[in-house]
């Protein structure tokens, strides 16, 4: 993958870090996260992968309600979280998203929910983002 | 309603301020940086259209219609700041984290102290009375690597903000836990899970003295 001034930029305090460096970025750019974005959790953890840079995002499910502070348009209920999909493009317009299909197996947040409090949904969303992050930057090419 | 007082409006301050103003709190946002293109990567309440713009303002406008800025570096708070019911430490700056400490122990207020750097973070939360930041780490470090110079993996600013947003309200709520407790998380490529451990007084620390 090239990296423009941009690129560099942006991801700067990523390449500092043992186990990503630019080799562990590229692999997060060139990998598919499936989330589930019913849940609050869900949808933030979709934004932080989004703004660390994971090249494509999966959604399941209609993000119906915004998580407070981190806008983005209300979906139509059962529509795959056409307005999460819009602040993803606001973050981090390299991040393709598309629906996830009936067999892709979502990263895993226990008893995520709509109605989660921000705080909560925040650090259970920020810890599943993480570790998949650091799995899929360190994990052997195929 | 009293304010919640947040120093920093970066990745640990921006999820910080939001779920705190979610839960209905209002929340005064003193930050004196604008937004850089090498922040986005983990302050995902920022948006590209908001480069070059004060933090403080844009996290304040995007966490509630009460939410007040403060563009200026703490401890340079307004005259008419009015009843603060807690402060929260989000900055990346050890010397910042002891001023917020003394700040609240002066004011009486709960205080929560939060770090991030590279794969891990800790969350500091006591009340008044309990011990404090110092009886704890005593005093800031000679050197302490900044993100900027470390790194962070983006993600778990999410999660410490998220756990130090929950602490600050926990403080604030109609059961506050008793005694001072840190929240760590050393390293989560260890693959373990994050401890909370209590924090007992430190006799010769200052805030020992003045009680």
């Amino acid at each position: 993958m090239s990296w423009s001034r941009d690129r560099q930029v942006r991801y700067a305090h990523h390449v500092l870090l043992p186990d990503i460096g630019g080799r562990g970025q590229d692999r997060l750019g060139a990998a598919t996260a499936v989330v589930d974005v019913d849940g609050r959790a869900g949808q933030l953890a979709a934004l932080y992968l989004a703004a660390a840079g994971v090249g494509t995002l999966a959604l399941r499910g209609g993000a119906a309600a915004a998580p407070p502070g981190f806008p983005f348009d209300a979906a139509a209920p059962g529509v795959v979280a056409v307005g999460l999909a819009a602040a993803v493009a606001a973050r981090n317009p390299e991040v393709a998203v598309r629906a996830a299909a009936p067999t892709e197996a979502a990263l895993a947040i226990a008893d995520d929910r709509p109605d989660l409090p921000l705080a909560d949904a925040l650090a259970r969303g920020g810890e599943a983002a993480a570790r998949w992050l650091h799995a899929c930057a360190t994990a052997e090419a195929p | 309603m009293a304010a919640v007082v947040v120093v920093g409006a970066g990745g640990l301050g921006g999820p910080i301020a939001l779920a705190v103003a979610a839960a209905g709190r209002p929340v005064v946002v003193v930050d004196d940086d604008v937004v850089e293109l090498s922040n986005l990567h983990r302050q995902a309440q920022f948006t590209m259209a908001d480069l070059g713009r004060p933090k403080a303002e844009v996290l304040a406008r995007r966490a509630s219609a009460g939410a007040r800025a403060v563009v200026a570096r703490f401890p340079d708070l307004p005259a008419d700041l009015g009843p603060v019911a807690a402060i929260v430490d989000g900055s990346d700056d050890p010397p910042t984290k002891f001023a917020v400490a003394a700040w609240a122990r002066a004011r009486g207020v709960p205080a929560v102290i939060a770090a991030a750097l590279r794969y891990g973070g800790n969350v500091f939360a006591g009340g008044p009375g309990d011990a404090c930041y110092a009886c704890l780490f005593e005093e800031p470090p000679a050197e302490a690597p900044s993100c900027g110079e470390a790194g962070v993996l983006g993600p778990v600013v999410g999660w410490v903000g998220g756990v130090a947003a929950a602490a600050v309200l926990a403080r604030l709520g109609d059961r506050p836990p008793a005694g001072a407790t840190i929240w760590v998380l050393d390293d989560l490529r260890r693959g373990g899970a994050a401890r909370t451990l209590a924090i007992a007084p430190r006799a010769g620390c200052g805030c020992r003295e003045a009680a």
